[in-house]
């Protein structure tokens, strides 16, 4: 028996809406879940979904795709690759398996909400199919992960990072709850299926897919690029219904959804996907810089589809470009100085090499971010990797939920955008994220960020110990550190340009412990030592204490020992000539103020 | 390349995204000999094959046949269509690539 | 003497941090508890030069604060944004 054809039947089988007898339409399809932008009934009639797929080759299709990914996974478990892989492309599968997983979880519920509140029949069918795709995601990428799982605890994250409270998790999920989760079927279209999946999704699923081929992780490279195969299609979802508010005078009310939804994603998605490609791969298997990636997916093509649909660029077109060139930089800066706070081990990836590539890509980097990472490569050259841990918290945008950051060094762009709202202060990254919140205070207001909540006294004791547990490290697995115990720096041992400088951290071990004096900072300048230090030090220590505290700072570091000898402690005047300080005498009997300078110096007695 | 990113918008390209393969060999080929006269650009990006040509392009489920030597269905394609640029109208014997406005 | 919350926004760093101060402090103490978080962290030191607050402004020319006065009576609000930066 020859079957129809698809054209001949497709009509009427998408045909399932009816009148409601027992309530009214506004019952049925409540505004604020279904349409709250009142498009006429005869608009929704006409919606017609442009890639057409029936249940049976729906089916029939995914079953093939399937096939195909867990063949591919099949054919290269015997082999060795991940037992080869770096430690550079294990932080790309841990960042990806942790964050995007469950996210497809709550794509599929946002699915879930189409194929119930969607107005049209068709676009009800179509997320049907949606829902069925996402939870395929899920699943597939819970289960690859699973078998790493073996070999890696931090591979636990894939299933339990959107059950922490991991400050980039919350970054993540605070996006997706606004574009995903709590919006009716119109918006959430046109924030998810549209700018999401045929923007974002793009550069992770497919670009990246790029990078994974070339570094010999085809398992990976095809499980994604088959993820994106039905994203492709149910991302289609958004377009027809953006055509109908156009058509009807909604043209306003998209751009607006378009503008909110397309800066949240970016500043999701350039941590993501940014980093990884930017630093994380290795230099001679980069494919493209990120830049030329979202220059392709996102500039090219999405934002030439956003034109064809009749609607503008974003308003804040300019402050995007330029955070092209700066995000996911200082980001990544961010997330290796907070390396302890991460479920992955960050890469740095800033040997001499991938500098000039990234210069290169990047014009300026050198003259901004190269400061920022010479300062560390110092410290770490300097012996003193304690002063690439990061002891304060940065405050965190109340919309994005990223740390306020921007370019370092002389450009000196950090600055963090403040509003005053209902008597409580709220911090910004840009003025794109302060204009989402001030576009509906009331959707963003009750959120408190990490640092919110460190201030408002959430945690108790407030210490960095309370708060990395908050967020899962030590609860999941253990946090990160470096990638490669900082053998990265070899490269810049004996080359680099600036002397190490040794900067001294307050909060420096010492065998010598505090007594309960009072906390003072002091300059330490240490006999022969090229720097004057600033060390904080107890006011009740003798002079001979406070020697041999600074003494652990400068001595094995900048200034050979000189055994057999004493050290003893003067103020620092030009001539060098103050008066010698007992030996037993109480620092604070000589009424110092903080950052007051002091010279040590060897004696014979 | 990277120029200008800010009339990198001003583009009329439309076309597949597909899995490098034999799908995307036979599609390369049906498409060229669909859209005659057309010039199509092709990047190989290892995982992925970007194929692109200006305003309009069609791929029909006869020539594709032809080109991979068996039978084939339209929606088979979605396996290996990874993304596209421009709109997708799709029958059941073509999927057409298209913009409905040029810059 | 009160415990205060501050932003610092030091210059040359990427950035913007938390630092508790307090009150009782003058700005030049302010400055220093400032720098221990980004100088050796983030940004270089500048021997022979020295710190200054000012408020954060969009156009980055507001007057520093003295550096002996107190920060109780430059009467900052919490989470206040700070420039420190050299001279």
């Amino acid at each position: 028996m020859a079957l129809l054809e698809r054209s001949e039947w497709y009509d009427i089988a998408r045909a399932t809406n009816w009148s409601p007898r027992y309530v009214t339409e506004g019952d049925l399809f409540p505004g604020d879940l279904a349409d709250p932008y009142h498009l006429p009934t005869t608009a929704w009639e006409a919606y017609d979904e442009p890639y057409k797929v029936s249940y049976r080759e729906y089916v029939k299709v995914q079953r093939e795709k399937d096939a195909g990914v867990y063949s591919v996974k099949a054919a290269l478990h015997r082999s060795n690759y991940y037992n080869l892989a770096g430690p550079e492309w294990m932080g790309i599968l841990k960042l990806h398996y942790g964050a995007i997983p469950l996210t497809e979880y709550a794509a599929c519920q946002l699915q879930g909400q189409n194929t119930r509140f969607g107005r049209a029949g068709s676009m009800r069918n179509m997320a049907t199919f949606g829902m069925l795709d996402e939870m395929r995601h899920s699943q597939l990428q819970l289960f690859f992960p699973h078998e790493l799982l073996a070999r890696d605890r931090q591979f636990d994250w894939a299933h339990e990072a959107h059950h922490t409270k991991n400050w980039l998790i919350i970054g993540g999920r605070h996006c997706f709850d606004d574009v995903m989760m709590t919006r009716d079927a119109v918006t959430n279209s046109i924030m998810t299926s549209f700018i999401f999946e045929t923007g974002f999704t793009n550069l992770q699923m497919v670009g990246l897919a790029a990078d994974a081929e070339s570094v010999g992780d085809f398992t990976f490279a095809n499980l994604i690029t088959s993820v994106q195969s039905d994203e492709a299609r149910h991302a289609q979802l958004g377009i027809p219904l953006i055509d109908m508010m156009v058509k009807h005078g909604k043209t306003a009310e998209v751009q607006y959804a378009v503008d909110v939804g397309f800066w949240r994603l970016w500043r999701v998605f350039a941590v993501l996907t940014g980093i990884p490609m930017d630093y994380y791969i290795p230099l001679d298997k980069r494919h493209m810089s990120f830049k030329e990636f979202m220059h392709e997916w996102v500039i090219r093509q999405f934002e030439r589809q956003l034109k064809d649909l009749g609607l503008e660029r974003p308003w804040y077109w300019d402050i995007f470009l330029n955070d092209i060139e700066v995000h996911h930089h200082i980001q990544q800066g961010g997330v290796w100085s907070y390396r302890p706070t991460m479920w992955w081990h960050p890469v740095a990836g800033v040997g001499p090499a991938e500098r000039e590539w990234l210069d290169r890509k990047y014009p300026g980097w050198n003259a901004s971010f190269g400061h920022y990472w010479d300062t560390i490569i110092d410290s770490l050259l300097a012996g003193r990797e304690d002063l690439t841990q990061q002891k304060v918290f940065p405050p965190i945008c109340n919309i994005c939920q990223i740390p306020i950051a921007n370019r370092p060094g002389p450009p000196w762009k950090a600055r963090a955008f403040q509003l005053d709202f209902e008597g409580r202060r709220y911090h910004f990254c840009t003025p794109v994220c302060r204009w989402i919140f001030e576009s509906d205070p009331e959707r963003y207001k009750q959120h408190e960020s990490l640092v919110d909540m460190l201030v408002f006294g959430r945690f108790d004791p407030p210490t960095p110990e309370t708060v990395l547990r908050y967020m899962g490290i030590g609860v999941v697995s253990e946090g990160g550190r470096d990638s490669n115990n900082y053998e990265w720096i070899e490269a810049y041992r004996g080359k680099h340009g600036h002397a190490a400088k040794g900067q001294v951290s307050p909060l420096s071990d010492c065998s010598l412990g505090f007594k309960g004096g009072r906390k003072l900072f002091i300059l330490s300048r240490f006999e022969g030592d090229g720097h004057v230090k600033t060390v904080e030090v107890d006011t009740d220590f003798t002079m001979d204490e406070l020697a041999r505290y600074c003494a652990q700072f400068s001595v094995g570091h900048h200034v050979p020992d000189q055994p057999g000898r004493v050290l003893r402690v003067r103020r620092t005047t030009s001539h060098d000539d103050a008066p010698v300080f007992a030996r037993t005498m109480r620092f604070d009997d000589c009424q110092p103020r903080q950052m007051d300078s002091f010279d040590i110096f060897f004696a014979d007695n | 390349m990277m120029a200008n990113q800010s009339d990198a918008t001003r583009n009329n390209s439309v076309g597949p995204v597909l899995r490098s393969g034999e799908i995307a060999d036979a599609v390369i080929q049906a498409l060229e000999e669909d859209n005659p006269g057309k010039e199509f650009v092709i990047q190989d990006h290892l995982a992925y094959v970007r194929i692109e040509t200006e305003n309009e392009c069609i791929v029909r489920r006869e020539t594709l046949e032809r080109a991979l030597g068996r039978p084939f269905q339209m929606p088979e394609l979605e396996v290996n269509l990874t993304s596209f640029s421009g709109r997708i109208e799709t029958t059941d014997t073509t999927m057409r690539f298209y913009l409905e406005k040029r810059l | 003497m009160a415990a205060l919350g501050i932003l610092s926004r030091f210059e040359g760093d990427a950035h913007i941090k938390v630092v508790n101060v307090d009150t009782e402090m003058s700005f030049d103490e302010l400055a220093a508890a400032c720098k221990v978080h980004s100088v050796g962290l983030h940004v270089p030191e500048q021997p022979g030069k020295t710190l200054r607050v000012r408020r954060t402004t969009e156009t980055d020319d507001a007057p520093p604060f003295p550096p002996g006065m107190k920060v109780e009576e430059a009467k900052l609000g919490h989470l206040d944004c700070l420039d420190i930066y050299f001279t």
